[in-house]
């Protein structure tokens, strides 16, 4: 016999199916968009400029190879020396959210903090996505 | 509704069963988990809590019910993962 003990709260964070009354509810893994550039912490500013520039979204994220977040690049700080490191240049840390927030919870933290994107990553940190407050009424 | 909204000795009761179980059961995690193909879930919360939300495939046998008549529905021929809420 197994216990899988992080439990259903584990299950939920990662932005894994479920089943039951609530299991078509809107959550903030089904909102997310995976389409955020991401690069490598060895990765130069010259590497990544480009498809942040020419993303919608503003920044980029710095990931490990397991996909997680390390930290963001911000489009206003990718106006340097080109060769400077994705790790010289990122804000470390970036707030995160769980994948399993409803839109209104989503909604209340980032009223609260001031912010415009949800990051929304698993327990491990590993990236999921974005969402953006305009999504969420 | 998380367990957290239940009663302190309703949860008191559920930790020392949860803990005799935890006994008798190896720690896995999601990556464990996913590496037990042909396991059967269990969930053990209350029933009211497996009919909001729970695991893909999952059956429910709450932990205040569980005895040798209630997991006689188990296959004995594959292996057995249960969890609840999160780390009790």
């Amino acid at each position: 016999m197994y216990d899988y003990a992080p439990g259903k709260e584990d299950w939920l964070a990662r932005g894994l199916p479920t089943e039951g009354e609530k299991a078509d509810a809107p959550r903030a893994w089904k909102l997310a968009r995976d389409d955020v550039v991401t690069c490598s912490l060895s990765d130069t500013v010259g590497d990544v400029r480009e498809r942040i520039l020419a993303s919608p979204y503003g920044f980029g994220f710095v990931v490990t190879g397991d996909g997680c977040v390390l930290g963001r690049m911000r489009r206003s700080a990718l106006d340097c020396d080109p060769s400077l490191t994705a790790e010289r240049v990122m804000e470390p840390g970036p707030s995160t959210v769980r994948a399993d927030l409803s839109p209104e919870e989503l909604r209340e933290k980032l009223d609260r903090k001031g912010f415009r994107w949800a990051v929304v990553t698993t327990p491990d940190g590993v990236l999921i996505g974005v969402v953006p407050r305009s999504a969420l009424g | 509704m998380a367990p957290s909204a239940f009663k302190p000795a309703v949860r008191a009761r559920a930790k020392k069963r949860k803990n005799s179980m935890k006994a008798l059961a190896t720690a896995i995690d999601i990556h464990g988990l996913r590496a037990l193909l042909d396991a059967q879930l269990v969930e053990v919360l209350p029933a009211e809590e497996y009919e909001e939300e729970h695991l893909p495939g999952a059956i429910n046998l709450p932990l205040k019910q569980l005895d040798a008549e209630t997991a006689a529905a188990l296959d004995r021929g594959r292996p057995v993962i249960v969890y609840c809420w999160d780390y009790i």
